[in-house]
């Protein structure tokens, strides 16, 4: 339709507005890791006026220990407890992107094979069976978290990787079946008759045919298990102690004696670094998968 | 399928080489769902029953302290949570918020996903700068609208202040009225992209000929939006309402972070109500609440999908 | 290079389909020769497809039997019934190129790369595709895809080809060229075929042998000449032959010169001496546009023309005789209008008669 040039020009105006504004809280949190605390505690709030300074980051990435920072810089930098050591956050990045990767992988694999089935075969209470795979996220997140810490305490798998990798892929697990559900519904049935009748078994058909026609919504599926598992808070909290997790590791610096921020929102920006980076690179397919079938009649 | 089958199709230099894969092959060549069902059914049932048969288990026991152990009260429980006027307080906190932040997250991801569908330069980078906000965790963000929101050093607060709706003596997350919005806000801020999404891959799905005879037959952008793009769109609405629904009704990071239930009861929520329970040590209690919010969750969603015929 | 290519018979015995309770297909009995082209004809909802689907075995057989090259497959996967399939709407791998969507059968098999490349290639040359071996199905136009979804076929060497509509997605000037490719291929390779269709014409110009099926039954069998020329009951009259069969309700009368056919409007149609019918039975006459002729005999009917057709060979005339809408095609020129009126005579030997109750010839 063809519209006036002001028009146009509003509409973008209105677009890169809107996107700001929610662009802000993160533009000012990532602006606040590198001020010092005499710019974030002041009434009035300051945008430009300060200086800059990688102190929060020295001590999260670089693993500078506070004493150390705090000696250089000849006076307090900010918050009152801790020593530098225990706020360094690399063990974290780490520690968050393994189970994040493993978890989404183990929860692929699961949420496929099942899909697959759903969106294929016919049985009775199918229906029943897919309410019954929603109904697991109904819980909750307390009455989860404590039972899993009793489960996975009890199978040896409290405060490891494994254990963590199992219950993040666990807790995506219906979100991943019905999204993959409805990516496999969008290929046609006829397909797999295709590759039946040339000779394919059915997980022939599943693994050489269905499943690279599905890549994108694989992706998108991904994409979306990735960032549940990198900003999990409670069910890490539950099942870990040496281990920390991004957001459990910042909860630790919320201490009795007082809040770091200065800590919180230097790890906090880097922490959305890589997440950001993943939805980047796969945006197109998740834009378009995410109709969840209800589109195809 | 017999062996003899299996044996025939494949050449013998298959057979020596991957007889576990042969074997997978012969389970799961059958049209039955089991042997695909099989590996994620097992993990939710090992993991995801036993919080359900355990809460139950719970909330028919009481902690006799002077026994310290269990024993079994019925119903009693259920009978305690079910007259608690905190409960019902809660439930109702917990509605409000569902309600309230499921409506204004649909009209805005609605109104941004028109906004932003547009094939025009750097429109794609927009759509992509707008899912950032979900790759916040939510204990993150609600520290964001925490230090946002600070009586005294928040900038949201600033602007408030200055525009004339707060004041300075009670910031949004002190005011008992309020609080809850503060609470909104920052669920708002992060969930409103998922529903852009959702809402640019639906539009990005709708057939353009409608419209096309729409706008020949002298329809405005409103009746087109009205009669047209609303209702083919409901679809992928009740799918994203329905996931979205829960996951608000279940809420808890945010008040964790933000106002830790207060000032007083304001912003309890149900969750956050059963682990403050909790943390009394009245497991019991707790896991009767937790089963509360569940029954409501099950039944609501259950008439949601029957009313609008929700297909996934 | 002449491949050696296995033919086979397909019989059908008392096949039964349901869907649920719902009975779809009742009791189906056919015989299918070696090598013939045999064509499933009706309209949408016969059970054509159900049919074909059964004998591919992507349908449950609720009854009866299926029969390849003699032996009962009724519980055989498709992969083990030595068959290949053409679908409506192709199904190509899309992640594939042409070349492997050919492959990919023998590749399940683990033949031989040589093999695989010699008979793909084979399949390639009689299908004129050697061209766009290396594209991907997006890249290729509705007619390629055709193609690649019949080489597809065509590679793994059936005992029997199934086709369900595969030309129906074709605009009409591919789907003419199609018709004659597909058969020559038939031709030259002399496997069996069974092919579904709801276009008459294709069904006229490819079977050897068409199934005109309606809700389910069998309503004829037989070549299409048979067909079109001795029509078993009202429904295959008028399915088959296009524009349709003229279709008038009335009564046989008779007058000195012999049995006459009064039409319910009012008009009177000259019969053949001989009639099974009895004088006042209810009948149904009918008689094709093609075997209508301008007459200024006394025996023509009398008609006031609607509407004229032409399509550059032949003129369509679309009259009213006797309260009746009738149609009749003619080859000569002719300068009329709308309003005039004009004599039609039917040819004799060409006129149907069906029993009015029944529906079925007489």
């Amino acid at each position: 339709m063809t519209r006036a040039r002001w028009q146009n020009l509003l509409h973008d105006l209105g677009a890169c507005l809107v996107v700001f504004v929610f662009l802000f809280p993160i533009l000012w949190w990532v602006l606040a890791s590198f001020k010092p605390y005499s710019a974030i505690f002041v009434p009035q709030p300051v945008f430009v006026d300060f200086a800059a300074t990688t102190a929060n980051y020295d001590v999260t990435i670089l693993g500078q220990s506070r004493t150390a920072q705090a000696l250089e810089q000849g006076g307090q930098v900010g918050g009152t407890a801790g020593g530098g050591s225990s706020y360094y956050s690399i063990p974290s990045i780490l520690d968050s992107l393994v189970v994040a990767v493993l978890s989404t992988a183990l929860c692929l694999v699961l949420a496929t094979l099942a899909a697959y089935a759903l969106s294929r075969l016919r049985f009775a209470g199918k229906d029943h069976y897919v309410f019954w795979v929603l109904s697991q996220r109904m819980m909750p997140p307390i009455a989860v978290a404590i039972p899993f810490f009793f489960i996975f305490r009890d199978l040896g798998l409290r405060d490891t990787h494994l254990g963590l990798v199992i219950a993040h892929a666990l807790v995506n697990l219906p979100l991943a079946v019905l999204l993959m559900k409805s990516f496999m519904d969008d290929v046609p049935k006829e397909v797999d008759e295709a590759a039946m009748i040339d000779g394919a078994t059915r997980l022939q058909s599943f693994a050489r045919v269905v499943l690279p026609m599905v890549r994108g919504g694989l992706a998108a599926t991904a994409v979306l298990c990735f960032i549940f598992s990198w900003t999990e808070f409670l069910v890490s909290l539950q099942l870990t102690t040496s281990i920390r997790t991004i957001p459990v590791k910042i909860s630790t610096f919320v201490t009795s004696t007082g809040t770091e921020w200065g800590f919180i929102t230097a790890l906090g920006s880097a922490a959305m670094v890589p997440a950001f980076i993943f939805i980047l690179l796969v945006q197109r397919h998740l834009v378009r998968g995410l109709t969840l079938g209800s589109m195809k009649d | 399928m017999s062996v003899a089958d299996s044996a025939r199709s494949s050449a013998p230099a298959d057979l020596a080489r991957q007889p576990v894969r042969r074997f997978l092959a012969r389970v799961l060549v059958s049209d039955h769902p089991f042997p695909w069902l099989f590996p994620a059914t097992a993990m939710i049932l090992a993991f995801g029953i036993y919080p359900l048969v355990y809460s139950i288990w719970l909330s028919l026991h009481e902690w006799n302290r002077f026994t310290r152990s269990f024993s079994f009260v019925g119903g009693e429980q259920w009978a305690k949570a079910l007259t608690d006027p905190r409960m019902w307080h809660a439930l109702g906190v917990t509605t409000t918020y569902t309600v309230v932040c499921l409506a204004v997250e649909l009209a805005l991801g609605l109104g941004i996903a028109l906004l932003l569908d547009r094939d025009r330069r750097g429109y794609g980078v927009l759509r992509g700068l707008m899912t950032l906000p979900l790759v916040v965790p939510p204990a993150v963000t609600g520290l964001m609208f925490l230090l946002m929101l600070d009586g005294q050093f928040g900038v949201l607060t600033y602007y408030g202040v200055m525009l004339g709706i707060l004041e300075r003596a009670q910031p949004l997350l002190g005011h008992t009225s309020f609080a809850l919005f503060g609470v909104m806000l920052a669920d708002v801020w992060q969930w409103t992209p998922f529903m852009v999404l959702i809402f640019l891959a639906g539009l990005r799905a709708l057939p353009k000929d409608p419209f096309e005879a729409a706008a020949i037959d002298g329809a405005n952008a409103f009746q087109i939006f009205w009669r047209l793009t609303v209702p083919m769109l409901g679809r992928v609405a009740a799918v994203a309402i329905l996931i979205r629904a829960i996951d608000l009704f279940r809420i808890y990071d945010y008040v964790y972070v933000m106002t830790g239930g207060g000032p007083g009861t304001a912003t309890e929520v149900l969750s956050f109500y059963a682990g403050r329970i909790f943390t009394t040590g009245n497991f019991s209690y707790a896991a009767t609440i937790s089963l509360i919010t569940l029954v409501v969750l099950i039944v609501v969603a259950n008439l949601f999908i029957r009313l609008f015929r929700v297909r996934f | 290079m002449r491949e050696e290519i296995a033919v086979a018979s397909v019989a059908l015995r008392n096949i039964v389909k349901r869907f649920g309770v719902h009975p779809v297909l009742h009791g189906i009995n056919l015989e299918i020769p070696d090598g013939a082209f045999v064509v499933l004809l009706g309209p949408s909802g016969c059970g054509k497809s159900t049919l074909l689907r059964m004998i591919a075995g992507l349908e449950e057989i609720s009854g009866g039997d299926v029969l390849i090259g003699g032996e009962v497959v009724n519980g055989r996967r498709p992969r083990d019934r030595n068959i290949a399939m053409v679908f409506q709407n192709y199904s190509l791998y899309a992640h594939m190129s042409v070349f492997e969507n050919m492959a990919f059968s023998m590749r399940l098999r683990h033949c031989a790369k040589d093999e695989i490349e010699r008979k793909v290639r084979w399949a390639a040359s009689i299908l004129g595709m050697e061209s766009y071996l290396g594209r991907y199905p997006r890249q290729l136009s509705g007619g390629q895809r055709q193609r690649v979804a019949m080489g597809r076929a065509l590679v793994r060497d059936p005992e029997v080809f199934l086709f369900d509509e595969p030309l129906s997605n074709l605009d009409a000037q591919l789907r003419v060229a199609m018709r004659t490719e597909i058969k020559a291929l038939h031709q030259r390779l002399g496997t069996t075929s069974i092919y579904v269709t709801h276009d008459q014409i294709e069904a006229m110009t490819m079977a050897d042998q068409i199934v005109v099926m309606r809700d389910g039954k069998v309503e004829q069998l037989g070549a299409p000449m048979d067909i079109y020329e001795r029509p078993a009951n009202i429904f295959v009259a008028s399915f088959v032959g296009a524009p349709a069969m003229n279709l008038l309700r009335g009564r046989i009368e008779g007058d000195d010169g012999g049995p006459v056919f009064a039409a319910e409007g009012g008009g009177r149609w000259p019969l053949p001496r001989e009639v099974a019918a009895r004088r006042g039975q209810s009948v149904v006459y009918g008689i094709r546009p093609e075997d209508l002729a301008l007459s200024s005999e006394a025996e023509s009917t009398e008609a006031t023309i609607s509407l004229l057709e032409t399509t550059g060979p032949e003129l369509h005339i679309y009259a009213q005789a006797g309260g009746a809408a009738i149609c009749g095609i003619i080859r000569e020129r002719l300068d009329a209008k709308p309003g005039q009126v004009i004599r039609l005579r039917p040819q004799i030997d060409r006129i149907h008669l069906f029993d009015a109750a029944t529906g079925g010839a007489l």
